[in-house]
């Protein structure tokens, strides 16, 4: 049973690179970023508990800090594009600022 | 036996809604299939055994981050993108090639070693005390450069997304 996590943090790993790379929107990247951020702390957590480590637990208060200043940048990010170009397409975005 | 239940199903759930997340059109509908998602690995991780982590999980995730994305999402008004139309069967090909082989990678190299427990129920309940006494005497550095992380990221945000600098 416990080694069904490591394929299911891979199955999940892969589908949120599957969305990173095959979609346009700049908002469903993030949201795909943000499902790879979680299969790799449900590992982490998963390996820190089999092994009876809690280091585990110590990094994932850091971890989840980096994620919520990673959404906070990428968010005002997306907004500083949508401001220039009005859309989020990637694919036409050709630069940042004037 | 009901730990193990609710293992399966959640983690059920989480691929099913991870699936739907990265193939919505709307992003609307998008956030709401990833708060689905990431509720359901706060139940996956409190079957580990851990439930203060699944409930910080739920209230920073699900409470401050995809809230912050939702606000982001309506406050944008986007009109829904044109899904894919001018992709060429190679680049489909690659885009599904891709993922599958980093997930033959990764199911590889992770091959559980020494484990001599197979039950979810025979985890040892990990002390919190001594979790959180390594994060302000071994991790300390860390700790305080993610404080100034915190503070780096707010004035990086607030500088990006104002209107002329």
């Amino acid at each position: 049973m416990i080694n069904t996590v490591y394929l299911i943090t891979a199955v999940l790993f892969s589908i949120g690179l599957y969305g990173a790379i095959s979609r346009k929107n700049f908002l469903i990247i993030l949201m795909s970023l943000e499902i790879m951020f979680n299969a790799s702390l449900l590992l982490l957590l998963t390996a820190s508990s089999i092994y009876n480590n809690p280091d585990g637990i110590s990094f994932f208060f850091i971890i989840i800090a980096v994620a919520a200043c990673e959404v906070a940048l990428g968010l005002s990010i997306a907004i500083a594009i949508f401001r220039k170009e009005r859309h989020l397409d990637i694919s036409k975005i050709k630069q940042m600022t004037n | 036996m009901l730990r193990e239940l609710f293992f399966v199903a959640a983690s059920l759930l989480a691929i099913l809604t991870a699936l739907l997340t990265v193939t919505r059109k709307n992003p609307i509908y998008a956030t709401f299939f990833l708060i689905s998602h990431l509720i359901s690995i706060a139940i996956l991780i409190s079957t580990l055994k851990l439930y203060y982590l699944s409930a910080i999980h739920i209230l920073v995730y699900t409470g401050a981050i995809m809230i912050l994305f939702l606000f982001v999402v309506m406050l944008l008004n986007l009109k829904e993108e044109e899904l894919e139309k001018d992709f060429s069967i190679h680049l489909k090909l690659l885009y599904t090639l891709a993922p599958i082989s980093v997930m033959v990678i990764i199911v590889g190299q992770l091959k559980p070693q020494d484990i001599n427990l197979s039950k979810l129920s025979q985890l040892n309940v990990i002390s919190f005390e001594n979790a959180t006494k390594a994060l302000f005497d071994k991790y300390f550095l860390a700790f305080e450069i993610v404080s100034a992380l915190i503070i780096l990221a707010i004035i990086g945000s607030i500088l990006i997304a104002k209107k002329k600098v």
